[in-house]
């Protein structure tokens, strides 16, 4: 799964709706309950693991990109 | 993750739940949902599920204007664990017990997994008052007591902890975050077994091993000599036509494909449902049933019993991004704003809780805007249904007197809006 695909899935969200704007203030969907779903489905997708701050402080679809390349995933 | 997914894919049919499952949970319960509710809409048993708020059993089953007093549900879920409960866990099956016969609603508890925790290490395991024997000590009585009622059922997390092995089934970063204590594949464990059950109880259970044909022989084998009745479908036919073909309905046929390894073929066949067979009732041998005798309890009485204390106080330099941060992560009980704005004339109070359980620290704000309104008033679910909103409250009227709170209506404000317009207040909504 590429990671539009797992964040689009996760969210409940038309892949095209996940741009890097898109975020908890922008899309209904994007819940607390989806914002769990989207980090457990990160986390066994590319096999990391995200620490608190960083589960608290991905607000948005290029915060969430941010912290991925952090970790060397090449999204 | 194809649990997860396929469970949207289900409530975007909105197919007309036959069953209706309430869930109350010390702890954050709703990542159990997709995996009960796809086994059991597979099962031909669609479902929807009600999810009560984190920690809130005792006060969601005493108290008849709760969320799940409201949901009535056919099935009433409950969850309670050891970390959070303590020696209130006996109050919180009590109360369940309850709660499920006013209701009608058949009830399934899910005995606490033995806390991971060991303060006196090694030697724990042979300690009369040790966490080990503790935990039993309650643990059994439970299941003994419920095994003689028709209308429950126990779900053990001790065997879904088991199953993925301890080191597995824990995920320390969100319980911090988000109050969920275990891993995915706890709840996917968890979530077999009391989809079991309902299968059970609703008459479903699979009675139909499906196998391709294609497959090896000595599985097969192994499946007759295990006395399951085989049906074998050739390429990709459905299991639904299978199942018409053997004449049983669709969700009675299970596919089943043992892998290469005979020793693991015993867990594959007990995760199909195909053993699940509910006996009549009956009282588990030896081990009596929890005394009886306790009083019954009020919804005032526990809440008394909590001896909650808070306090309020103004934001200092050291609390500023506590406070900000329970106000931006506050989505249950929140009133005002995502992002608190510090800066400017207004004042905003930091509100500390702590109870017998343990000290929560700063857990909510009030701000009162330059127009002398309150326009933040938040706080942590971890510390909702214990009587601290009428506590703030109390405290606004105390320092502020009739003051208005202004809002503007959002998703998340709206519980905020309604509790303050029953307390009384003056509740101002704004475009």
């Amino acid at each position: 799964m590429t990671f539009t695909e797992v964040v689009a899935g996760a969210l409940d969200v038309d892949p095209a709706h996940v741009t890097d704007e898109a975020g908890q203030d922008t899309l209904p969907s994007w819940t607390s309950m989806r914002h769990i779903q989207l980090i457990v489905m990160l986390e066994e997708t590319y096999g990391l693991s995200f620490d608190y701050e960083e589960i608290a402080g991905a607000r948005t679809v290029r915060d969430v990109r941010g912290v991925l390349r952090a970790k060397g995933v090449d999204v | 993750m194809d649990a997860r997914i396929r469970w949207q894919e289900i409530a975007r049919e909105s197919a007309e739940p036959v069953v209706r499952v309430g869930l109350l949970a010390s702890y954050t319960i709703d990542p159990l949902i997709p995996y009960v509710g796809v086994a059991l809409h597979e099962a031909g048993l669609p479902v929807s599920f009600t999810a009560g708020p984190f920690n809130q059993i005792v006060q969601q089953c005493l108290d008849d204007t709760s969320v799940m007093a409201a949901a009535r549900p056919d099935v009433l879920v409950v969850a309670p664990r050891f970390e959070e409960l303590g020696e209130e866990l006996d109050t919180a099956v009590d109360a369940a017990c309850a709660a499920a016969r006013r209701w009608g609603s058949f009830l399934v508890v899910v005995l606490p997994a033995v806390p991971e925790d060991r303060p006196f290490g090694h030697l724990d395991d042979g300690r009369a008052a040790g966490v080990a024997a503790t935990a039993h000590e309650v643990r059994e009585p439970i299941r003994a007591e419920l095994a003689g009622r028709p209308d429950a059922w126990v779900v053990d997390a001790e065997q879904a902890v088991r199953a993925v092995g301890t080191d597995k089934a824990h995920h320390a970063v969100m319980f911090k975050f988000a109050k969920i204590p275990y891993t995915e594949a706890v709840f996917a464990e968890l979530g077999a077994r009391v989809a079991g059950v309902l299968r059970a109880v609703y008459g479903v259970t699979p009675r139909v091993v499906v196998v391709d044909r294609d497959g090896s022989d000595e599985p097969v084998r192994w499946l007759r000599e295990s006395g399951a009745r085989l049906e074998f479908r050739d390429g990709q036919e459905d299991v639904a036509a299978v199942a018409e073909r053997a004449g049983v309905p669709a969700g009675a046929a299970v596919l089943l494909r043992l892998g290469t390894k005979p020793e693991a073929w015993r867990d594959e066949l007990v995760r199909s449902g195909l053993l699940d067979r509910l006996p009549p009732p009956q009282a588990a041998p030896r081990r009596a049933g929890r005394t009886t005798t306790r009083p019954a309890l009020s919804l005032v009485d526990f809440i008394g019993g909590l001896d909650v204390e808070v306090a309020v106080a103004p934001v200092t330099p050291d609390s500023a991004a506590k406070v900000a941060e329970v106000v931006a992560r506050a989505k249950d009980f929140t009133l005002g704003t995502g992002e608190l704005d510090l800066t400017g004339d207004r004042e905003v109070f930091a509100v500390s809780v702590r109870d017998k359980f343990g000290d929560y620290g700063i857990s909510g704000a009030v701000g009162i805007s330059a127009e002398g309104v309150v326009d933040v008033f938040s706080l942590s679910c971890v510390v909702l249904g214990k009587g601290v909103e009428d506590s703030v409250l109390q405290w606004v009227r105390d320092e502020h007197g009739d003051i208005a709170f202004r809002h503007r209506r959002t998703p998340h404000n709206q519980i905020t809006a309604g509790f303050l317009a029953d307390a009384g207040a003056r509740v101002e909504e704004i475009a």
